[in-house]
């Protein structure tokens, strides 16, 4: 039996020897000590850290559609459903994503027609996404650097389990915060 | 290393320390189309709608999606017709902790500021939050592996 005396990655989570300057399974730096560990009274930074994104989940917002789908469908589910964001997932492999943003920067006012434009022609490509015990600071991340507002959150088969939401991350967040 | 924890750092910053200059605005008597126009050349998700300094209303990306497109309404008619109207707002001066609670429980992407006067002077957007939230973790956050569950094959190269 392997004796847990060693340093944990916060990264991967892999058992390190004492000493070491970085993970042997991810490299990452463990020569870095303070900001790993959040302060105990700190229920934001808990929460960040150790909280899976899974515990976020309704599965509520989950609309998924085909490439081949027309932009006029995906606006009436949006209007009935009142949803702003759909993943495209063609033969059970997630393609892309399609929001309210890209249905007005790229077809609003341009098309007349759009039962005709597909949601393939304007979807966002190939997503990032999240898996469900990814903490949640990590798809804060994704959110600010790619400036996204929606993730999807797929499991290691690649079946989709939700969309976090922006909203989602700030509602739970300021929850938080007020205990 | 900082002292405060990021529960306090979050209730004592003021809005007017993370705001994005950019704000993207128009008067009510714009049309549709010319909203749309505003809206794709900014690239912006929201247009705040002020007339005289003082907000009006805010229109945005959900309602091109369900109140025009999917209604196919003609794109001449005015923006204060479908804009949302008298919006909640926020001053510079209130906390971000105010903001996100506002914009979790309300549920916005966009919150106009405005001064003392009621003068419109900013926009706050959820993306400036989330940048804020994720800068408190440089060190954590950005060396963490492209997937999650990524493992190594072995525990060393070659």
């Amino acid at each position: 039996m392997p004796i847990s005396k060693g340093v944990k990655c916060p990264s991967c989570g892999c058992d390190n020897i004492l000493g070491m300057d970085r993970c042997a399974q991810c490299l990452h730096s463990l020569m870095h000590t303070g900001v790993l560990i959040p302060r105990r009274d700190d229920r934001v930074q808990n929460v960040m850290m150790n909280k899976p994104v899974s515990d976020l989940l309704t599965g509520k917002d989950l609309l998924v559609a085909s490439p081949t789908d027309s932009i006029a469908k995906v606006v009436e589910i949006f209007q009935k459903e009142k949803k702003n964001c759909v993943l495209v997932y063609d033969n059970h492999r997630l393609v892309g994503i399609l929001s309210n943003r890209d249905i007005l920067l790229k077809v609003a006012g341009y098309k007349t027609d759009l039962s005709k434009v597909s949601v393939e022609s304007i979807m966002t490509r190939n997503p990032e996404y999240v898996r469900p015990d990814a903490p949640l600071a990590f798809v804060v991340n994704k959110m600010a650097m790619g400036g996204f507002r929606q993730v999807p959150v797929i499991d290691s088969s690649g079946k989709p389990l939700s969309i976090i939401t922006i909203k989602d991350v700030m509602s739970h967040l300021s929850k938080t915060k007020n205990g | 290393m900082a002292t405060k924890s990021v529960e306090t750092r979050i209730k004592e910053k003021k809005i007017a320390e993370v705001i994005n200059p950019k704000l993207v605005r128009a008067e009510s008597t714009i049309t549709l189309r010319q909203a749309l126009d505003i809206m794709q050349k900014n690239k912006s998700g929201y247009i705040v709608v002020a007339d005289a300094n003082k907000v009006v209303g805010i229109f945005t990306e959900v309602d091109v999606t369900r109140k025009i497109l999917a209604n196919r309404v003609k794109l001449d008619l005015r923006i204060s017709e479908f804009m949302t109207k008298n919006p909640s707002v926020l001053s510079p001066q209130d906390t971000v902790g105010h903001a996100m609670e506002l914009m979790g429980d309300k549920r916005f992407y966009h919150i106009p500021l405005v001064n003392q006067e009621n003068d419109l002077c900013g926009v706050l957007s959820v993306r400036t939050l989330i940048r804020f939230m994720a800068e408190f973790y440089p060190t954590e956050v950005f060396n963490l592996p492209p997937n999650s569950d990524q493992v190594m094959e072995s525990q060393e190269g070659g």
